[in-house]
């Protein structure tokens, strides 16, 4: 009988169909599983990778900001700006993907140390059922906290008038160069230009002392003294300065002075 | 009615039938190990689109089985690479999305 021998093979072919249907369903749903949560990790991690390989070009990018401008952009406008950054493009992603994964910046900071200044944000990706924290750090090879902070202070004490006592002119031309010598003497990473040149006039004159009020204009050029972006900060101002003499000054009414000094 | 007897016998049409039957399940087998491989392949090729978007080189050069998206449209995607560039002092993020075709 033919179909007597077949019905052996018939029951087999049922069992490795009941496995298949079985082991069809199981690795169908565990691999759904495995390319969400690979997914996930992959969205989290990659992000995390490539925010460690752009933020140093956009702090490069923000440094020669502050350098160009350090005294309305200041390290913490960096590190406000940066975030921002950070935050649009995370959330963009987010956005994409239909919050798959998301992104919260739980912390950031900007610093100077030494000669460098160190940008940190830290971020969390929740996923559903857990979260990954990464702290990403870069670091720029320059303090531009300390410069944007040394840039405001020179502006600052240039900006005060000052006054001169001497005993001639010639003494009072010296004496002036140096304190604006003084005022740019900082020790530091940068190279520090102070171009001035200033017009005096007698205003009072008695037996014993001569008194020229006049204004000094000045340039004052400041640059890091490295090289990762060509840029220099150039502050104009103007001050004014009295110089009293300690005797009676014949015939001079008028004179002016010019000049410039540096840190080095 | 003897000749027809003898031709249309019942073995034979019990035999055809199990015949049939063997053959449309062996049909639905070879389908559901097709499907089966169809998963594995999908993974298979999950893992290297996984490491080509870690190495930052994902496309779709020589791989004529998939497609790439810049959104996600349905949920039957293959994986998700995010891709972060800088624009002058900003970051500009986008995604990609690989479906198989």
């Amino acid at each position: 009988m033919i179909y007597k021998s077949l019905l052996p093979i018939l029951i087999i072919l049922l069992i490795m169909i009941v496995i298949t249907t079985y082991l069809m369903h199981y690795v169908s749903t565990e691999t759904a599983k495995a390319i969400i949560l690979e997914n996930k990790y992959l969205l989290s991690i990659n992000t995390f990778r490539q925010l460690n390989e752009t933020l140093p070009q956009v702090l490069q990018n923000r440094a020669c900001m502050l350098i160009v401008n350090p005294i309305n952009y200041t390290c913490n406008s960096i590190a406000i700006d940066m975030t921002n950054s950070v935050n649009n493009a995370l959330s963009t992603i987010s956005n994409k993907t239909n919050n798959l994964v998301i992104y919260r910046v739980v912390n950031y900071t900007v610093y100077g140390s030494g000669n460098i200044t160190i940008y940190r944000v830290s971020i969390n990706a929740f996923i559903q059922s857990s979260n990954i924290e990464r702290t990403i750090t870069v670091s720029y090879p320059f303090n531009l906290c300390y410069y944007s902070q040394l840039v405001r202070e020179i502006s600052n004490s240039l900006g005060d008038g000052i006054t001169i006592n001497a005993n001639n002119i010639t003494d009072a031309i010296w004496k002036i160069n140096n304190g604006l010598a003084n005022k740019v003497a900082y020790h530091g990473q940068s190279r520090i230009i102070l171009y001035y040149t200033g017009v005096f006039s007698m205003i009072k004159r008695t037996h014993n002392y001569t008194v020229y009020s006049g204004s000094i204009n000045y340039v004052l050029s400041i640059s890091p003294n490295i090289n990762t972006c060509n840029e220099t900060t150039e502050i104009t101002g103007e001050f004014h300065a009295t110089v009293i003499i300690n005797a009676f000054v014949n015939n001079t009414y008028y004179f002016s002075i010019n000049g410039a000094v540096s840190n080095n | 009615m003897a000749l027809a007897n003898s031709l249309v016998f019942p073995d034979l049409l019990i035999s055809i039938t199990l015949i049939v039957v063997i053959l449309v399940l062996t049909i639905y087998l070879v389908n559901l190990l097709m499907k089966l491989s169809m998963i594995d392949y999908k993974a298979s090729m999950g893992t290297y689109l996984f490491v080509a978007c870690q190495l930052g080189n994902l496309s779709d050069n020589g791989l004529s089985h998939i497609i790439i998206m810049n959104k996600l449209v349905s949920s039957n995607y293959l994986i998700i690479c995010p891709r972060i560039v800088v624009n002058g002092s900003q970051l500009t993020s986008s995604i990609y999305v690989v479906y198989t075709r």
